[in-house]
C-alpha cells in the first residue's frame, strides 16, 4: 500500500497531473467525454445483456445483436479508459483514499471477466440457443451479473466526487 | 406565470423542501438519472446508428424501433421524473445556470425528433436507408450529444 501510495503521490505531482488538474476547461472536458462514453460502453452492453433476457430483439439471434454491437462497444471501452486514466493521472493521490473510487476499481476487473468467462462457456454453444428468445439460464446468469456489475461501477462512480476531499 | 415564479414555487412545494433537506437524496436521485441515462443512451445510439447504415445493420429500422420503443419511452419517463426531482432541490440555482438553460432548450427538440424518427422508422419499408432518414439520425445523435455536454456542464457552473 505505501508504494502505491507513493507512486499516485509521484503522479498526482508530474507536470501532466497537474496541468489536467488546474486547467479550467481540460479537467471538465475530459469528464464530460469519460461520461459519453461510459453511456457508449453501458448502452451496447445493456442492450445485449436484455437480449440474452429476452427482453429486448428477442427475435434477433444473439450472435448477430452482440457480434455487431462489439465494435461499439469496444470503442466505448477505449476512450472510457483513456480518459479515465488521464482522471486518475490528474487526481491520483486524493483519489487512492477515495472509498468509492476503491470500490469501482474492485468491480471494474469483475465486469472485465464477466464477459470473458461468458464467452468460453456457455457462449461456445451459441448456435445451439441464437434464436430462442430466452436464453439458457447460465447466459441469463451473465446478463443480470453484468446489469449488476455495471450499474455498481456507475454508482460507485458517481459517487467519488460525494468523498472527494482536496489534498 | 412566468418561469422564474414556476420555479419560486417549485423550491417551497413539500417536494422541493424534502429534496433540498434530504442528506443521500439528491445523491441518490441523481444516480437513478444517470442509470436511466444509460439504457436511454444505448436505445438513442442503436437506433440512429441503424438509421445512420451501423450498427444492427442486418436488422430491419421498422423491427428495431418498434422493440426499442418501450425502452426509450421508458428511461425518458424515468430521466424527466428523477431530472425533476432533482431540480426541486435547488429550482433558482438551476434558474440562472446557463448550462441548465440550454440543456432544457435542446432537450425538447431532442426528444420530438426522435419520436418523429421513430415513428417513421416504424413504418420504413426493408432496404436500404434513404439519405433523409440517414441525415436525421445524424441530426438527433448531435441533438442527444449536446444535451449530454449541457447536462455536464450544469454541474461546472
Amino acid at each position: 500500500m505505501g508504494l502505491l501510495l507513493h507512486l499516485c503521490q509521484w503522479l498526482y505531482g508530474t507536470s501532466t497531473g497537474t496541468a489536467i488538474r488546474e486547467s479550467t476547461y481540460v479537467f471538465p472536458i475530459i469528464e464530460t467525454v469519460h461520461t459519453l462514453a461510459i453511456v457508449l460502453l453501458v448502452g451496447t452492453v445493456a442492450i445485449v445483456d436484455l437480449r440474452l433476457l429476452g427482453l429486448v430483439l428477442k427475435r434477433e439471434p444473439v450472435s448477430q445483436v452482440a457480434g455487431q454491437l462489439l465494435p461499439w462497444t469496444w470503442a466505448g471501452f477505449a476512450v472510457m479508459f483513456v480518459s479515465g486514466s488521464l482522471l486518475f493521472w490528474a487526481e491520483a493521490a486524493t483519489i487512492f483514499v477515495n472509498p468509492a473510487f476503491r470500490l469501482k476499481l474492485l468491480l471494474l476487473p469483475l465486469a472485465g471477466l464477466n464477459p470473458l468467462i461468458f464467452h468460453f462457456t456457455i457462449y461456445r454453444s451459441v448456435s445451439s440457443w441464437d434464436v430462442a428468445p430466452v436464453t439458457p439460464a447460465r447466459a441469463r446468469l451473465a446478463a443480470v451479473l453484468s446489469l449488476s456489475l455495471w450499474s455498481g461501477i456507475i454508482i460507485a462512480g458517481r459517487a467519488i466526487a460525494y468523498f472527494h476531499r482536496q489534498a | 406565470m412566468s418561469f422564474l415564479r414556476l420555479f419560486h414555487w417549485l423550491s417551497h412545494t413539500w417536494v422541493g423542501v424534502a429534496m433540498r433537506d434530504s442528506t443521500w437524496g439528491f445523491a441518490i436521485v441523481e444516480m437513478c438519472h444517470l442509470l436511466a441515462l444509460a439504457i436511454l443512451g444505448g436505445t438513442v445510439l442503436i437506433l440512429n446508428l441503424r438509421l445512420v447504415g451501423l450498427g444492427l445493420r442486418r436488422q430491419s429500422v421498422s423491427r428495431l424501433a418498434g422493440e426499442l420503443l418501450p425502452w426509450f419511452t421508458g428511461s425518458l419517463v424515468m430521466m424527466v421524473i428523477s431530472g425533476f426531482l432533482l431540480l426541486s432541490s435547488g429550482p433558482m440555482r438551476y434558474y440562472y445556470n446557463e448550462a441548465f438553460r440550454l440543456k432544457m432548450l435542446l432537450t425538447l427538440p431532442a426528444i420530438v425528433f426522435q419520436f418523429i424518427l421513430l415513428r417513421l422508422g416504424g413504418a420504413q419499408a426493408e432496404g436500404p436507408t434513404p439519405a433523409w432518414s440517414r441525415l436525421s439520425a445524424v441530426v438527433s445523435l448531435g441533438l442527444w450529444l449536446s444535451v449530454g455536454i449541457a447536462g455536464r456542464a450544469i454541474g461546472f457552473i
